[in-house]
């Protein structure tokens, strides 16, 4: 199927490349499906493009490439599931770049799980006060 | 807003399938606890309204030319380790 993206313009996805976040993601609540774009296979940053709105993208990253220790704090419990098992789910953070792009953050409070065989992710809030909205990928500027 | 009063240990109930129960009241804090299916989402708002907003700014920015300055960075942090 063809997409719009906001920055690649329209391009051809896999039809069951489609990812459904049923309640979409926090702020975003009209955007459901969305299909992650990744041009380079070693590239730890991908996009997540909303399949029907080409305005809403997001640049996201495997949070453990960055913080090792954060699978482990990212528990059903802490997620407000604490009847589930999300041992071997896939878990994306999504990154915020501002002006100065040394200061470019990652969101560790609201990680994004997948279930990729389901095709169906969820934004959750992590409840744990180590991690917040903002964590430098960079810890010193000079 | 409807407004109801609570006392320590009464509950409100929200249709057939939502109750919220005064657990303890501490000087300026109270504790609820919350019964309410599985699929139901509860959030603490000041967090909530923190990762919305996160996000938007988030959105606002994923453009390539700031992601390729990021990672350009990133290369040289690694380069001088």
């Amino acid at each position: 199927m063809k997409i719009k993206t906001k920055n690649f313009g329209e391009i051809e996805i896999e039809g069951n490349k489609v990812i459904n976040f049923q309640e979409g993601i926090l702020g975003f609540p009209d955007e459901t499906r969305y299909a992650i774009l990744e041009f380079k296979k070693d590239d730890p940053f991908k996009w997540l493009q909303a399949v029907d709105n080409p305005k809403v993208v997001f640049v996201i990253i495997d949070p453990c490439l960055i913080f090792p220790d954060y699978k482990s704090v990212v528990t059903a419990e802490n997620i407000g599931l604490p009847d589930s098992n999300i041992q071997d789910a896939d878990i994306f953070t999504i990154v915020t770049i501002p002006e100065n792009p040394v200061d470019i953050t990652v969101n560790l409070q609201g990680p994004i799980i997948f279930d990729f065989k389901k095709h169906i992710a969820k934004q959750f809030v992590l409840y744990n006060k180590l991690y917040t909205t903002k964590h430098r990928i960079f810890p010193a500027v000079k | 807003m409807l407004i109801l009063t609570r006392k320590l240990g009464e509950s409100v109930n929200i249709n057939d399938d939502i109750k919220i129960t005064i657990k303890e009241i501490k000087g300026k804090q109270v504790k609820l606890g919350i019964d309410a299916p599985k699929n139901a989402t509860i959030h603490r708002e000041e967090i909530y309204l923190k990762i919305q907003e996160e996000n938007k700014l988030a959105a606002s920015r994923s453009l390539p030319h700031n992601l390729r300055k990021a990672i350009n960075i990133l290369k040289k942090a690694k380069k001088g380790k």
